[in-house]
């Protein structure tokens, strides 16, 4: 109780300035960006909500009228087991018209069997088998090659649908024509497996779902996720495809953005997927995600941010900026904020730190409840009960990612081992890494 | 006395080292001499000398139908099934003289055989079984398998075909009948497939189109490339030293370095559809159905010999020789009716529970050995047994034979170690019959098992019964 007593009494002694010196990076940087910045957006969001309903309705009504092939690709290795659940998602859709097309990237379980079984079920529409793995933009690819659909959809095949997500997600299409891809929103199949499953369901709906609105409603958008995505097939013909990952999910979502199309994000189109259930995969999951930014942000589109670029794009160049400045840039200014709180702050430690805490902690409360707000009906009871594990949040989010992110930097910054990753096969990543060098 | 007779369009009287009578042309059974010792075919007209084998060998009378026919002529090329369905040629050949004094000595064998069975000229066979049988001992032959086109099943038996108005289904029913009855014992020779509607092995097997069903399919390799994860199939990379990345315009250079070919794809010439699992089809030549592959029959292809019950059988006739003598003078009952009655007693017991009755049972291992051994002297032990069997039994015990060499017993009003006694008596008296009179120890196994209401007659059977 009296450290409650002194720390109030500490924070109405100081003065504005001095506020700002022990706090400036929550309150110039978290505060102003993920907070206020976020809900206003939010708030604007919400209350066009009405606008938005007629609008959809009008897109519904032209998408069953057009009614266009969707070609649902499904790309993956060992994936087998989960497939079943998947299928039987995308035939309860409200949206049926639909082609899916597996590919089995050298699988060395059952997954064959397994497809091939679906496919005589008439579960899946299309089957493909690479005996040796190629890595995931191949095995897209492939099933690209052979889509026959308008539009297409590309999936993790451990993921499911809501029953009206395919029909959601096309609709922005039909509300613009100059989209040219359509994120959906994913959220965590696996809540309550662990504490690492409920902190990333937090995260997931918290910083990425409602990070992707404000990105979207802000004309910024980089990411449409690999495990649920929307795109016009032509646009992808005309790419070609994905490019080597990993991260070959914002790579392609910047190329459309270069190609002059809009992309944005939908997040009543949902989709659920199991996430790493220990620290440890999440930790590797996470390396291999951060590391992305360095490659394609930093390096492969860096072009995004010159102004002698003549597709200068301004939504395009704020894209580029935000995500460096915010996710690269901030990244390590934290760390040096933390190091100038502990070493010039000693005498305030016990003060700066807990409150520091406190206000995260609030700040991922207001959030949250933001997040209730805004995805509304698609909230099921289990991810209202995650409001219990938001104490934890601070630490999840400003050690553990934050500690995973600046050390994926730092690793691709100066040895690229991105191209190392396991996650392509080894010969694939040997001549992506000879590219790089030319 | 026995004649060679020679069928055929030539007259002569003298062959090689053969006197012989000249037929013409055969066109019947009636027109068969039935004095033959040895029929000869000329080897020039290979559909007529298959014709008039055929009509021999089927006759009825095993006097005609077990007489050896050889080819004579010098004919090249003849059809492998009608080589096979003789039992020799006489041919000009450079080892003629050794050759035909096989020929003959095998001839001879044949004829020792044919003789040694009872009443060859008076009782006529009609079991085709039967001939079968006879015809395979007289032969001491495997019975072996051709595949080819002469037989619409595509597989056929060369030297039983003509004993068959046609060669069909009935040969293979009737030769699974045998072995079913253990006279003759099947060697594996091969598996094979047959249309599900008409049972013809000629079968065209193709891959079809998943969509249209089409056959019209050509493959396309895919190319990876590495660089930019692009896949295309090998005509979008363009042809020979040029070929380039369409994506990326980077040009190939070697296979497994910066690009491989991950899979192949089957695409429809009609549809346009494209997989890499195109259905298996199978089209029937004879009938024209069209089948995937899980409709077709599959059967195994059996070479055959004769099996010491076969030998017996075809000696003397196809009754099982035990069973009857049993039947005849222990006063065995059908196993159906015993079955009947077993579930009467079951019943019985469970209604009332005062009763106790029990369940024997005898086998004879290597029975075959008696038919082998002792051949029409078996019938002797036989009638033997039987007198131990009734001597050992009561006028009430009911008894009846599961197989040819596993007998049932049901003992009523007799609890689990008066059961016992009698199957150990039955046993003990049994063996030394055997060793007195076979001079050898056959295993006798004999089990016994009181019977309860809660039985079942199918469970209690199976109980009891040896594996």
């Amino acid at each position: 109780m009296n450290w409650v007593t002194d720390a109030i009494t500490f924070l109405v002694t100081r003065q504005p300035l001095e506020i700002l010196a022990l706090f400036w990076y929550f309150i110039l940087f978290d505060f102003s960006r993920y907070v206020l910045l976020d809900n206003i957006v939010l708030t604007f969001y919400m209350l066009n909500a009405r606008s938005r309903r007629a609008e959809k309705e009008l897109a519904r009504r032209a998408l069953f009228r057009e009614r266009p092939l969707i070609s649902v690709l499904v790309p993956g290795k060992n994936e087998g087991r989960h497939l079943p659940q998947l299928a039987a998602s995308l035939q309860a859709q409200t949206y049926r018209h639909l082609e899916v097309i597996v590919v089995d990237d050298g699988s060395d379980d059952d997954t064959a069997d397994i497809c091939r079984r679906l496919l005589r079920k008439g579960a899946i529409h299309r089957f493909f088998r690479n005996p040796v793995r190629g890595g995931k933009a191949s095995a897209a690819n492939l099933a690209l090659r052979y889509a026959d659909g308008r539009f297409v959809i590309h999936l993790d095949a451990d993921s499911h649908l809501r029953e009206d997500s395919v029909e959601t997600i096309m609709l922005p299409f039909y509300q613009d024509e100059r989209i040219g891809a359509v994120g959906g929103d994913i959220r965590v199949k696996n809540v309550f497996a662990s504490v690492t499953t409920a902190l990333q369901a937090i995260d997931y709906m918290k910083s990425i779902s409602t990070g992707r609105v404000v990105s979207s409603s802000l004309g910024i958008l980089r990411t449409i996720s690999g495990a649920y995505g929307a795109f016009r097939k032509d646009l992808l013909d005309r790419l070609k495809g994905w490019d080597v990952g990993p991260g070959l999910d914002g790579d392609i979502t910047l190329k459309i953005r270069k190609s002059g199309y809009k992309v944005v994000f939908e997040p009543q189109a949902v989709c659920y997927t199991n996430v790493p259930d220990s620290p440890r995969k999440l930790a590797r999951q996470r390396y291999r995600w951060d590391r992305s930014l360095v490659r394609f942000r930093i390096r492969k589109h860096s072009d995004l941010l010159s102004l002698r670029n003549r597709n200068f794009s301004m939504h395009n160049f704020l894209t580029a900026a935000d995500n460096l400045f915010f996710n690269f840039l901030l990244n390590f200014k934290w760390w040096f904020y933390f190091i100038q709180i502990v070493v010039f702050q000693t005498a305030y430690l016990k003060f700066v730190l807990p409150i520091n805490y406190l206000i995260y902690f609030l700040s991922n409360v207001f959030e949250y409840l933001m997040v209730l707000w805004l995805f509304g009906h698609t909230i099921r009871r289990q991810e209202i009960l995650l409001i219990l594990f938001l104490p934890l949040m601070p630490l999840y989010t400003g050690f553990f990612l934050r500690g995973v992110r600046t050390y994926a930097h730092i690793m691709e910054l100066i040895w690229k081992t991105s191209f190392e990753d396991p996650w392509n096969p080894f010969r694939v990543s040997r001549i992506a890494r000879q590219r790089e060098g030319r | 006395m026995a004649l060679n007779y020679y069928i055929g369009p030539k007259a002569p009287t003298q062959l090689y080292d053969l006197n012989v009578h000249a037929i013409r042309a055969v066109s019947g059974e009636a027109e068969l001499p039935r004095d033959a010792r040895l029929f000869i075919l000329d080897d020039a007209d290979a559909e007529a000398a298959l014709a008039i084998l055929s009509v021999i060998r089927q006759s009825s009378l095993p006097g005609v139908y077990l007489r050896p026919v050889v080819l004579v002529g010098d004919s090249v090329n003849l059809p492998a099934h009608l080589v096979q369905a003789v039992d020799g040629r006489l041919t000009m050949g450079s080892a003629e003289t050794y050759d035909r004094q096989r020929l003959y000595d095998r001839i001879h064998a044949i004829h020792e055989r044919i003789e040694s069975l009872p009443d060859i000229t008076r009782t006529p066979d009609r079991n085709i079984g039967l001939k079968v049988l006879r015809f395979l001992y007289t032969r001491q032959t495997e019975l072996h398998p051709l595949s080819g086109v002469h037989s619409p099943q595509g597989t056929s038996y060369p030297a039983v075909d003509p004993f068959f108005a046609q060669v069909d289904e009935s040969l293979f029913q009737i030769l699974g009948f045998l072995k079913s009855q253990g006279l003759l014992k099947g060697i594996f020779a091969s598996k094979a497939y047959f249309c599900g509607q008409c049972q013809s092995a000629f079968l065209n097997f193709m891959e079809t189109c998943p969509q249209c069903s089409s056959p019209d399919l050509h493959s396309d390799d895919l190319i990876h490339h590495f660089e930019c994860g692009f896949v295309g199939n090998e005509a979008e990379f363009g042809e020979g030293e040029n070929r380039r990345c369409p994506k990326c315009r980077l040009g190939l250079r070697q296979l497994g370095v910066d690009y491989d070919k991950p899979s192949t794809v089957s695409v429809c010439n009609s549809c346009g559809h494209t997989s890499q699992d195109p259905q298996v089809a199978t089209l029937c030549y004879r009938c024209g159905a069209q089948a995937p592959p899980e409709d077709l029959l599959q059967r195994t292809i059996w070479r055959y010999t004769l099996t010491a019950l076969g030998t017996n059988a075809a000696r003397f006739g196809l009754d099982n020789l035990f069973r009857s003598i049993l039947e005849r003078e222990v006063g065995a009952l059908p196993l159906e009716t015993f079955r009947h009655f077993l579930a009467k007693e079951i019943g019985r017991i469970k209604r009332y529970g005062k009763s106790q009755s029990s369940l024997g049972m005898f086998a004879i291992g290597e029975l075959e050995q008696v038919y082998l051994r002792l051949g029409d002297r078996a019938k002797e032990i036989f009638e033997e047994i039987s007198t131990v069997i009734r001597a050992v039994l009561r006028d009430s015990d009911v008894i009846a034979s599961l197989t040819d060499a596993i007998f049932l017993i049901l003992l009523v009003e007799t609890p689990a170690a008066g059961a016992q006694r009698a199957m150990e008596r039955l046993e003990t008296a049994v063996t030394e019959l055997l060793e007195a009179n076979f001079q050898a120890t056959l295993t006798l196994t004999t089990a016994s098992r009181l019977v309860s209401g809660e039985d079942t007659v199918d469970g209690l059977i199976e109980e009891i019964t040896p594996q």
